[in-house]
């Protein structure tokens, strides 16, 4: 008798020691390629016609003063791979090229008419002609003929509209770095509540 | 017309190797072919009704190449013309098919390995194969698994096609190739045998 308990105490607890083990393993979150025709070779993975690069984050809502890629839309998007630890794959980079388009959400702190500070969570949607994303560096660099909105809730006129022919989003930062071009400068033109500046 | 057929060797492995060669026999004698070597041997049988030798002869062996094929009770193996292993298989039954000019074999319960340049490139498991030694080209179907020998990488489709002198793999119907953690899943796909490149449709890589 003493023995079969102490087997389900057991099995009990490597039950225990599994699922415990299994939280600490899991990854911050899934990140998936589609398109009409993907090709694999080696550690690079390449999608052409009507390519998405979704990341899904499984942690919890963005953290303030950070900004966060949900995807990437491109004519034809190269994944480069590189193999870490137990030979799991992560994405070291990726290009898009062609009809980009980025949607990003940002969380901003500001301060409401009652003087509390409060995150808003603004939607930051980008075209471009092309599109890097460094996965380590935390960056995505936009070039050719950008033009990024930034949203809010509640807001029907987009909050900020940025022009410019190179755009870097630092993702950890929550900052936009514009660039222009001699004869082709950077624009930024905010919204207020009360009215347009530029 | 081509047909391989080997020997029983006289070893029956249980059950369903025995009703695999039953089928086969029956089969033969349906066919009006010989049944074991051992029993009645190639050259002594009609050569009209009987072709006796696996491998492709006269003008398909010019055209096609000479394939050695063979069947060991439940083993069959193809070897090219330089003596290099092209294709060899494990499998529960088999039956022997004729279809035109072909040597058509239909085998179910298969294990398989698939060799390039004589080394082997990947390994094939699939409930039903039909293999054609003439035009060295095997059809797999009811979910097949190819998993490579070389790399990292294993796929799954409803069916597939192995074009061995192409050195191409063609699946379709549910497909999904798992390399580590990376998976993609996909309508159909395209491979070299060893499974280092592959070309998809209607595909979603994930990274989990």
């Amino acid at each position: 008798m003493r023995k079969v308990a102490a087997a389900l105490a057991l099995i009990a607890a490597l039950g225990l020691y599994a699922a415990l083990g299994r939280a600490d393993s899991y990854s911050i979150g899934k990140t998936t390629l589609s398109g009409d025709v993907i090709v694999f070779e080696n550690t690079t993975v390449t999608a052409t016609g009507s390519a998405k690069l979704v990341h899904i984050s499984q942690s919890s809502p963005i953290e303030p003063g950070t900004m966060r890629l949900d995807s990437i839309q491109a004519k034809s998007i190269r994944a480069d791979l590189v193999e870490g630890k137990g030979k799991t794959l992560t994405l070291k980079e990726a290009s898009a090229s062609g009809g980009v388009i980025i949607e990003a959400r940002r969380a901003d702190s500001v301060t409401d008419p009652s003087g509390q500070t409060i995150t808003v969570i603004r939607n930051v949607h980008a075209t471009a002609e092309s599109a890097k994303l460094s996965e380590g560096r935390d960056t995505v660099l936009l070039t050719g003929s950008v033009v990024v909105k930034i949203t809010e809730p509640g807001r029907a006129e987009p909050v900020a509209v940025i022009d410019g022919q190179n755009v870097t989003y630092f993702l950890k930062a929550n900052k936009i770095e514009i660039k222009g071009q001699p004869g082709k400068p950077a624009g930024l033109t905010v919204t207020s509540k009360e009215g347009k500046q530029k | 017309m081509t047909l391989a057929f080997g020997s029983c060797e006289g070893i029956i492995c249980g059950r369903r190797t025995l009703l695999g060669v039953l089928l086969v026999l029956g089969l033969l004698a349906v066919f009006g072919l010989a049944g074991c070597r051992k029993a009645v041997s190639p050259r002594r049988a009609d050569s009209s009704r009987r072709p006796p030798v696996p491998a492709a002869t006269g003008d398909e062996q010019g055209k096609a190449g000479a394939l050695k094929a063979e069947f060991h009770g439940a083993k069959m193996t193809w070897d090219d013309e330089k003596g290099a292993r092209v294709w060899e298989a494990r499998f529960k039954e088999a039956a022997a098919l004729q279809t035109g000019k072909s040597a058509v074999v239909e085998l179910r319960g298969v294990e398989a390995g698939l060799y390039r340049n004589g080394k082997i490139a990947s390994r094939l498991v699939a409930p039903r194969v039909v293999a054609d030694s003439r035009t060295r080209e095997v059809k797999a179907s009811g979910g097949v698994k190819v998993t490579s020998a070389i790399y990292d990488a294993s796929v799954r489709a409803e069916r597939l096609l192995w074009r061995s002198r192409e050195d191409k793999l063609l699946g379709a119907g549910g497909v999904r190739m798992r390399k580590g953690n990376l998976s993609i899943t996909a309508r159909s796909f395209e491979a070299d045998t060893a499974l280092k490149k592959a070309k998809f449709t209607d595909a979603e890589m994930s990274l989990e």
